[in-house]
Parts: C-alpha cells; sequence; structure tokens
C-alpha cells in the first residue's frame, strides 16, 4: 500500500513539474508574424523604398535566440518598373524566395528581458538572400513594455555581398548600400 | 526644294518618334503596381487547396499561383484577424491545418469592409500571392487584397 502511494506522489509530482517546465518555455518565446521591415535606397537621382509587413520572427528572451524569415516578392514598391527589376532582376525572388536571418543576442546574461525597459543589444548571426549566406553583427534596441517587446533596428547591406548584381545602366540611380529599417512588435507565443 | 521638303519631313517623323519614345519610357516608368484588389481573377481557389499545393510541392504552387502577377481569389473561413501598426490588417483562413493558414494582408481601402468581419465568417479574398513560409506557423501569404464580392 504504502509503495503504491509513493508511486503516486511521484508521478503527480513528475506531471506538475513537466507542466511547469512547459509554461516556463513558453514564457520565453515571443512572436510576430506582421513584422514590419523596410529598405532605401537613395540616390540624387531616384529614391526607393519598399516595405514588407508580413515577417515572421520568434526571439527567446532567456537563450537570447532570434530569428526572422520573409519573403522577397512580399517588398511592395510604388512603381510597377522598380517591383518588376527588384524581383527579376536583381534579387530573383522566383529562384531564391526568402530571406532569413538566424543567430542570438550578443550576452543574453547582462539582459532581463523579463523587465520593463530599453535594452540597447547587438544581435549576430547568418543573413541568407540571394542563395549567399553572410554572417552579420549589428546592433538594435529593445523596449520591453508590458508583455510586449518593440524591436527596432537600422543597418546597410551591401547587395554586391550576396551576388546581387545592378546593371551599370541603372548603377547611379541605385545605392551601393541599401538602408534596412527593422520595426516588430513581438507578443507572447500562444499555441492555438 | 524636294530635298529640303524631304528633310524637313524627316526631322519631323524623327523628332515625333523621340517625343512618343519618351513619352512611353516616361509612363512605363510612373506606373503604378497592379491593383490587384480590384482586377480581374487569373485564378479562383478554395483557401484548403492553394495551401495543399504549397505544401505539396513550393516551387511548382510558386510558377502557379506566384509569378507573372496573377490576381488570386481565394474562398475560405476567418480564423483570426490581426491589426497592423499602420490601421490596415490581416486576415488569416483556415486550410484544414490547425498549424497552416492563408495570411491575407488588407489594402487600406478596404479597412471599413474588414472592420466588420469576424471569426468565422465565410469570406472571398483576392489579392496578390507572394508564396509560403513557415517559421511560427506554416503560412502562405497574400498581399495587396480587398474583399471580393
Amino acid at each position: 500500500m504504502k509503495n503504491h502511494h509513493i508511486i503516486y506522489a511521484i508521478f503527480f509530482i513528475s506531471i506538475i513539474l513537466s507542466a511547469n517546465q512547459q509554461t516556463a518555455t513558453a514564457q520565453e518565446k515571443y512572436v510576430s508574424k506582421n513584422g514590419h521591415i523596410w529598405f532605401y535606397s537613395q540616390t540624387p537621382l531616384e529614391t526607393i523604398e519598399a516595405h514588407n509587413n508580413q515577417v515572421a520572427t520568434i526571439i527567446n528572451i532567456k537563450t537570447g535566440a532570434i530569428a526572422f524569415d520573409l519573403l522577397m516578392k512580399s517588398f511592395k514598391f510604388k512603381k510597377a518598373l522598380m517591383e518588376e527589376h527588384f524581383n527579376e532582376n536583381y534579387v530573383h525572388s522566383e529562384t531564391y524566395p526568402k530571406c532569413t536571418f538566424s543567430g542570438k543576442i550578443v550576452d543574453i546574461n547582462n539582459f532581463n528581458l523579463t523587465k520593463n525597459g530599453k535594452y540597447k543589444v547587438e544581435v549576430e548571426g547568418d543573413l541568407t538572400m540571394h542563395g549567399v549566406t553572410k554572417k552579420i553583427k549589428q546592433t538594435g534596441t529593445l523596449e520591453v513594455k508590458d508583455d510586449k517587446i518593440y524591436a527596432t533596428s537600422k543597418f546597410d547591406v551591401k547587395p554586391e555581398d550576396y551576388n546581387i548584381e545592378i546593371p551599370k545602366l541603372v548603377r547611379d540611380k541605385i545605392a551601393s548600400t541599401i538602408e534596412v529599417n527593422v520595426d516588430i512588435v513581438y507578443q507572447l507565443f500562444e499555441k492555438r | 526644294m524636294k530635298i529640303k521638303g524631304k528633310i524637313r519631313y524627316i526631322i519631323v517623323a524623327f523628332a515625333f518618334i523621340v517625343v512618343a519614345g519618351a513619352l512611353v519610357a516616361y509612363y512605363l516608368y510612373q506606373k503604378p503596381v497592379k491593383n490587384f484588389a480590384n482586377s480581374t481573377a487569373d485564378i479562383t481557389i478554395e483557401a484548403k487547396d492553394l495551401f495543399d499545393a504549397f505544401i505539396k510541392n513550393e516551387e511548382k504552387a510558386i510558377t502557379k499561383f506566384v509569378s507573372d502577377d496573377k490576381t488570386i481569389k481565394v474562398k475560405g473561413k476567418i480564423l483570426e484577424i490581426i491589426a497592423n501598426s499602420d490601421g490596415t490588417s490581416v486576415i488569416s483562413l483556415e486550410v484544414g491545418d490547425p498549424e497552416g493558414a492563408i495570411s491575407c494582408n488588407m489594402e487600406k481601402e478596404y479597412s471599413n469592409k474588414t472592420s466588420k468581419l469576424k471569426q468565422g465568417d465565410i469570406v472571398t479574398i483576392q489579392g496578390q500571392c507572394t508564396g509560403y513560409q513557415e517559421l511560427i506557423s506554416k503560412e502562405v501569404i497574400m498581399m495587396r487584397c480587398g474583399i471580393s464580392d
């Protein structure tokens, strides 16, 4: 009889522990499916701007792991010709439909992202687009406010680093470094 | 006299071609992006079938639904409506897989119509299909969408 009690007790304790563990991991993950990333190319001749507000992204506030996934085709331009050139001639979005980033926040242990506040962080990892993967390290800001994380960042990307060739004819109209802006509102991940 | 007339004729014709060419170039350059929300649909499909096509063969689905600026009209049941920070919203449609959805980015002009919709409603949405992504859940993305009557 006694043995049975102990087995039951162990059984229940383990269930409670595993349930706790699950909530713990769920509360570490913050996600957004409609993150906003946009870029500018500025030259005296032409300003080009494109927006993508369907960026999927996950951040783990405990491990500092961070990942982005976006479709090149989801970048919206004002002018049809620019969008066509971007997709067909520069990034070849049918062959390379995605742009991904996978990395981590540097020295995550120095930040307590469960506490409200503004944190300046460095993120490093692999940026993949146009079939080319490059290690990058950029700075950004994370603002934790009432169970939401507002992430912003601004950095430059060189098309030639990703084997994206800009033809001579339009080289004066497209900047050699493209300014990329990131604006994400992360929410606690809930599985439906 | 005759030669002079001919030359004048050639100059006028040449000037005309140059002006016309410039106009065409300017028109092409300024042309806005296709109005996907309000154009004739090239493909009409159920949400589930569109999703399945991407799961089965992404490359083929891209050729069929993403290439050549096709307008895709998709019918389905609303799973959820997420608000964007700029006042627009994303309507996701059920696809039969609990981890999947068609995510439709609605155009600003349709904010009024979109605000009247709720979870469970059956809608027909048309727009531009831009592909498939699966970081958080399995999503087929539709951009520049409008409600089709």
